[in-house]
């Protein structure tokens, strides 16, 4: 028998980690040289600092690089020291400008301004903290998403979010945050003295939207083939490709992705070295792949974020980009069940795996409705590699795949 | 029976002037969080209600109604576990409300937007439940004028909504009448906060005072309040260490009955249970819906921006009160809350105001002895 061809890592991935390198070296430069730069909440405003040739850094994004270059017992330490208590992922950030002997990358250059969130309160509050160490101002927007809404949201709104974006916003909130977000453009054009422009603008959502579809693309190879041809963790890996979305680079990035994956899938070229049984895993990376994947040969194809990317994609009507990229800050997905049965299904996944912290025993809607749909679903008390999740794990392989 | 401690059994038996208004034929219109016009549902003749938890009640309808429901996903658990908030869910699911003919979420936080998407499912999915009509009464967080049109725009929703479900038409001259009730109510809680203030009223007691005022109609209130101002006036002052209390929305005396039983008075607080109840009387000179627009505008939600304000919010109430310690008290996972506490004990003890953290506290006190010996260590310091 012939042994199946494993490749691990896509070249793309080590180029959208190099790449994403550079992007803060030349930032620092540019900074140095008296450019501005602009630190925003995901999902909130990127777009529109793209747009204007600002260089902008998506807050988790630098929370997830401190966590990988495993800083964050430290920063967690430093928040303490400061007195703020508990253990907050989205305090790291904030936590590596306090000391930054020890930040990624040598740290960030002193941005202009801080484009708050309230996506919760808390991360409203550590973006003000955050403001006053680099002493520069904090402007929030409101209705961030999620936010719960008395708007109806249909089952399935994905098929919405594209073209139809319209119908899955509460019209009132749709035009106080247009409102919202031209007070802070004009803020940020008297800020830096860049100017904004229609036409920069409704290209860069061009640029989004294609290399959205570019995405999709790749997703599509990814869930249609097996051997599935990219491991998890390098679909993961790709998604720094988000934060140069709407840019030629963005679409570069994506477009080599997509390519590579076709390369694999027409040589027949798996990113698992044993792939008998496939898994959509309701939160990242699991923790406990390695062991499944050696010992039954499970492994996980799928997570949320896998068909993440094409829901950022949003039809421009009336020229007016600002309005639809509103549209998208509203509303970016939902989180109904329904959505883990399209993508396990698109994926072709044998079983969903999701964390539910508070089993009291009763069957989660998710259960219900991937059990309905024919996917075997097993719960798991956390996001987290230790024998009582290996034992849940390996059972459920056990009892209801093997 | 005293007018104070007819007040504090309202407090107690928080359903009782309502099942007595229901019983009567009128209906009754629950809401969370304090930032409710509940002049504009007044106004439409419904007997606005606010909501709370009980700490001693548990959490075990939860499992079965709620997080069977709840998203899965990781900005969905965000919210999951700020326990005041679930002890709200746990008093709806397990019938403590049924006398609520319609139920107002407002956007006070996201923990408490979110009740209106958990509710809502819950009362598609278990109708035996019959949890009432749900109504979300939005809002911006920030504090500014675009904000402020905004606001206005709800509040005119919502006026439109209550003459719609069962309300009658609010006219100009209800809804006067209803500010001049609601107006008088925040005269008589800022006289308890006075007396209070003077050492002649407990921490706890005013706390059941103010709470109480949320619980029965005004017109009822207001009388007993005004007794419960005399009373209280006659009353000798009491001494000993005066503390503040900021943090976490505390919506039982439990806090303050351990800090006043180690000698202390509680003299003011921050938390929208108490003191700032009596904040921002309405507009008399204004058109009466705008003065309601006005302040529902202008009273904040439960966080207040920017972070400065809600610094110097705390100072300026501490400074007022004569507050010679301030006990930060902040529940688990109330994540804000945790942020805001060091600006706030560094402004506070840069004004000569020494304080007291108490982080990541359960709803319910359990074992009041950790809570106990900090106190006590703290009024300790004080008097050293």
């Amino acid at each position: 028998m012939a042994l199946p061809q494993v490749d691990n890592r896509l070249e793309a991935v080590n180029r959208v980690r190099a790449h994403q390198r550079a992007w803060i070296a030349e930032t620092r430069a540019r900074v140095d040289a008296g450019e501005p730069f602009a630190i925003c909440n995901g999902d909130e405003f990127e777009e529109i600092f793209i747009a204007m040739g600002i260089p902008v850094l998506a807050i988790n994004y630098w929370n997830f690089l401190i966590a990988a270059q495993g800083k964050t017992g430290h920063y967690t330490q430093v928040l303490h020291e400061h007195g703020y208590a508990g253990n907050h992922f989205f305090g790291l950030a904030l936590a590596s400008t306090l000391a930054p002997e020890e930040a990624p990358w040598g740290g960030l250059p002193k941005p202009a301004l801080i484009c708050g969130s309230i996506r919760s309160e808390m991360e409203l509050r550590v973006c003000e903290l955050w403001a006053k160490a680099y002493d520069c101002p904090c402007w929030p927007l409101d209705f961030s998403f999620p936010s719960a809404s008395a708007h109806p949201t249909p089952p399935d709104w994905w098929n919405y979010t594209r073209d139809r974006w319209r119908e899955l916003v509460d019209p009132n909130r749709l035009a106080f945050r247009i409102e919202q977000e031209k007070a802070l453009l004009a803020y940020v054009e008297n800020l830096t003295g860049r100017t904004f422009s229609l036409a920069e603008m409704t290209a860069s959502m061009e640029l989004l939207n294609e290399q959205m579809a570019l995405w999709a693309e790749a997703k599509q190879l990814i869930g249609q083939t097996k051997p599935c041809p990219v491991h998890v963790r390098d679909q993961m890996s790709m998604y720094q490709a988000m934060w140069h979305r709407g840019t030629p680079m963005g679409v570069e990035l994506i477009r080599a992705y997509r390519d590579e994956i076709a390369h694999r899938v027409k040589r027949g070229v798996g990113a698992y070295r044993n792939e008998r049984f496939r898994l959509y895993y309701h939160v990242q990376v699991p923790p406990w792949h390695e062991h499944i994947e050696e010992k039954y040969g499970a492994v996980a194809v799928a997570n949320f974020y896998s068909g993440v990317p094409d829901l950022y994609a949003r039809t421009i009507y009336d020229n007016d980009p600002l309005a639809a990229l509103a549209g998208r800050h509203l509303f970016l997905f939902g989180f109904n069940a329904e959505r883990i049965v399209k993508e396990a299904t698109e994926h072709r996944c044998d079983a969903v795996v999701a964390v539910e912290a508070f089993d009291a025993g009763y069957p989660s809607r998710e259960r219900q409705v991937c059990e309905a749909a024919g996917l075997p679903y097993l719960a798991v008390p956390r996001d987290a590699d230790d024998d009582e999740v290996r034992g849940l794990v390996g059972r459920f392989i056990e009892e209801r795949l093997m | 029976m005293g007018a104070l401690e007819e007040l504090q059994g309202f407090y107690r038996q928080r359903d009782t002037a309502a099942r007595a208004w229901k019983a009567q034929g009128g209906k009754v219109l629950g809401y969370v969080s304090s930032s409710m016009p509940e002049e504009l549902a007044a106004a439409a003749g419904f007997l606005p209600y606010r909501l709370s938890g009980d700490p001693q009640a548990g959490f075990d309808t939860l499992g079965r109604y709620y997080y069977p429901l709840a998203d899965k996903s990781l900005p969905g658990s965000r919210v999951m576990s700020l326990e005041f908030v679930n002890a709200i869910m746990q008093a709806v699911f397990s019938g403590r409300y049924d006398f609520l003919d319609y139920l107002v979420i407002p956007y006070a936080r996201k923990a408490v937007l979110a009740l209106y998407t958990h509710f809502s499912v819950a009362r598609a999915a278990y109708p035996e439940l019959k949890i009432p009509e749900l109504y979300l009464l939005d809002r911006t967080i920030t504090p500014f004028y675009a904000g402020g049109l905004y606001n206005r725009g709800r509040i005119l929703d919502f006026k439109a909504w209550l003459e719609a479900s069962g309300g009658h038409p609010v006219t100009d001259g209800l809804l006067a009448a209803a500010i001049a009730e609601g107006n008088e109510t925040r005269r008589l809680l800022s006289e308890i906060s006075a007396l209070r203030a003077q050492g002649r009223i407990l921490g706890a007691e005013a706390l059941a005072v103010f709470g109480a005022s949320r619980f029965m109609p005004k017109a009822t209130f207001n009388p007993l309040a005004e007794r419960a101002v005399g009373e209280a006036g006659a009353r000798t002052t009491r001494t000993g260490p005066r503390l503040f209390v900021s943090g976490s929305p505390l919506d039982n005396t439990d806090l303050y009955a351990l800090i006043e039983d180690c000698g202390a008075t509680v003299v003011g607080e921050s938390h929208d249970w108490g003191a700032p109840m009596a904040d921002l009387p309405l507009n008399t000179a204004a058109p009466p819906l705008e003065a309601i627009a006005e302040r529902f505008h202008k009273s904040p939600p439960d966080l207040i921006f920017p972070l400065d304000a809600a610094v110097a919010d705390v100072v300026g109430r501490a400074k007022a009160c004569g507050a010679e310690g301030v006990v930060f008290h902040v529940y688990r996972h109330d994540d804000h809350e945790l942020f805001d506490v060091p600006a706030k004990r560094a402004a506070l003890e840069a004004a000569g105001i020494p304080t007291l953290y108490l982080q990541e506290q359960p709803y319910r006190i359990e074992d009041p002895a950790p809570v106990r010996a900090a106190v006590t260590q703290f009024l300790a310091d004080l008097r050293s």
